[in-house]
C-alpha cells in the first residue's frame, strides 16, 4: 500500500493534495461442461458417436465433465443423430441413465450406484438437473434399441446457461 | 633676494593652512549631518509552521481491504471489503474523490454496447460512522449507512468520482465498505467453448486511488 502525500505551494492558487493508493485484482468465474467417452480427459467441442454394431453393442458410456470454476446445478445435453447411410427410416431414440454416486462398467452394462433415468430423444434436447462440484463428472450411459437398422451417428452437445449455476451471494471479509 | 624668501614661505603658509582645514573639515564632517535611529525586536523568535495534508487508508480488521484478490465472480456475486480512510494531516479537506484505473478483461471494465449486452464490474463506495458488521454488512449507526459513490461500472471510475462527504477534518477519517460486484446476466457456454464478448474467465487489475485536496485557503486577522 503506497501513501502519497503532495503540498504544493508554487502559485498561490495552487492547493495541497493528498492522495492514498493501492491495487487489487479481481478475476471473474466460467461454467460450462463437455461430453467425453467414459473416463476420457475434457476437452472442448461436442462428442460424436457411430453406432455401427447396435445389435452386438446398444450401449454407449459417456462422461459429462463440468469445466466450470462454479458448481452446476444443472446442464442441457442436445443431441443430434443422424443416419449414415440413405434411406428413409426413422431416426432411433437414443436414451440417457445416469448412474448416481457410482460408475458403470462398460463391459459388464452395470451401474455400481443408483440409476437414474434422464430422458431419451430422436434429436432434441435433455434437461439434465443432477448437480455437480467443480472439476466433477456425471457418469451416464446412452443406449438405443437393437432394432434400430443401418449405422448412424449421434453427436452429444452440452450447454451451461447462467440460470444453470448458483445465485449471486454476497461475501464480507 | 630676502623679499623674494619671504613671499615664497607665504605662499606656502596658505597652502599648508588650506590643507590642514580639509582634513578637519573631512574628519568633522560627519557629526555636522548625523541623525538620530531607534530600532526594536522581539524578545524571541516567531513560529511559523506550515500544516500538513495527508490521506492514509488501512484495511477494517478483519478485513483484507485491498490487500488480497477478489476471484472466481460468477454473475450476481458482490464482494465487500472493509477500509478504513483517514485524513491524518494537520490540514482539513475537501474534494474527496476515489477513482480506479483498471487494466484487463475489457468487458469485465466496461458495458457492452448493443447487441452486445454483457455487464462490466460495479463498484460501491459506503460509509458507516459506527463500526461495519462484517459478518452481514451492515451498518450498525442508527442512521444506517451512507451511499458515498453510487454503484457504477468500473470504467466510470477511470474519472475521480466524488464522494457524497467530501470534507474530512484532519485527523477525522471515514469506515468505508467498497463492494465490488458481477451483475447477474445471462450467458450460455455449449460444449466448454465460451462465448463471444464473454464476462467469464476475466481479470482486472485495480488502483484505487483516494484523493483529497486541502481546505480553501484563508486570511486571518489577530
Amino acid at each position: 500500500m503506497t501513501v502519497v502525500a503532495v503540498l504544493s505551494m508554487r502559485v498561490a492558487l495552487a492547493a495541497g493534495r493528498g492522495a492514498a493508493t493501492t491495487s487489487q485484482t479481481v478475476t471473474s468465474a466460467r461454467w460450462g461442461s463437455v461430453v467425453v467417452l467414459q473416463g476420457q480427459s475434457a476437452t472442448s467441442g461436442a462428442l460424436v458417436i457411430d453406432w455401427t454394431n447396435v445389435k452386438k453393442n446398444p450401449y454407449q458410456f459417456i462422461d459429462l465433465v463440468n469445466t466450470s470454476t462454479v458448481a452446476l446445478l444443472g446442464q442441457t445435453m442436445t443431441l443430434s443423430t443422424t443416419r449414415n447411410g440413405s434411406g428413409n427410416q426413422p431416426l432411433p431414440t437414443i436414451s440417457l441413465t445416469l448412474c448416481r454416486s457410482g460408475s458403470w462398467d462398460a463391459t459388464a452394462g452395470t451401474c455400481s450406484g443408483t440409476t437414474a433415468d434422464l430422458g431419451s430423444t430422436t434429436t432434441g434436447s435433455i434437461t439434465v438437473t443432477e448437480p455437480v462440484a467443480v472439476g466433477g463428472r456425471l457418469a451416464l450411459r446412452a443406449s438405443t434399441s437393437a432394432g434400430t437398422g443401418s449405422p448412424f451417428t449421434s453427436t452429444f452437445s452440452s450447454a451451461v446457461s447462467r440460470a444453470q449455476i448458483p445465485v449471486g451471494s454476497v461475501v464480507n471479509r | 633676494m630676502r623679499q623674494s624668501l619671504h613671499r615664497t614661505l607665504s605662499s606656502w603658509r596658505g597652502l599648508v593652512i588650506a590643507f590642514i582645514g580639509g582634513v578637519l573639515l573631512l574628519v568633522a564632517g560627519p557629526s555636522v549631518f548625523a541623525s538620530l535611529t531607534a530600532q526594536t525586536s522581539n524578545a524571541s523568535p516567531q513560529t511559523v509552521a506550515s500544516g500538513t495534508l495527508k490521506l492514509t487508508m488501512s484495511s477494517t480488521n478483519p478485513s483484507a481491504g485491498f490487500s488480497t484478490s477478489i476471484t472466481n465472480l460468477a454473475p450476481g456475486d458482490a464482494v465487500n471489503r472493509y477500509i478504513d480512510l483517514t485524513n491524518s494531516g494537520t490540514l482539513d479537506s475537501q474534494g474527496l474523490t476515489l477513482g480506479i484505473a483498471s487494466t484487463g478483461t475489457a468487458s469485465l471494465i466496461t458495458d457492452g454496447v448493443a447487441p452486445v449486452t454483457t455487464k462490466a464490474l460495479r463498484v460501491t463506495v459506503r460509509s458507516c460512522v459506527a463500526a461495519w458488521n462484517q459478518t452481514n454488512g451492515t451498518c450498525a449507526d442508527a442512521g444506517g449507512a451512507v451511499t458515498q459513490i453510487a454503484s457504477a461500472p468500473l470504467s466510470t471510475f477511470a474519472s475521480a468520482q466524488s464522494f457524497t462527504d467530501a470534507s474530512l477534518a484532519a485527523a477525522a477519517g471515514l469506515r468505508l465498505q467498497i463492494q465490488v460486484s458481477l451483475p447477474d446476466q445471462n450467458e450460455t457456454t455449449t460444449n466448454g467453448v465460451l462465448p463471444t464478448n464473454t464476462v467469464q474467465n476475466g481479470s482486472v487489475g485495480l488502483t484505487y486511488t483516494f484523493t483529497e485536496v486541502q481546505r480553501t485557503a484563508t486570511t486571518t486577522n489577530s
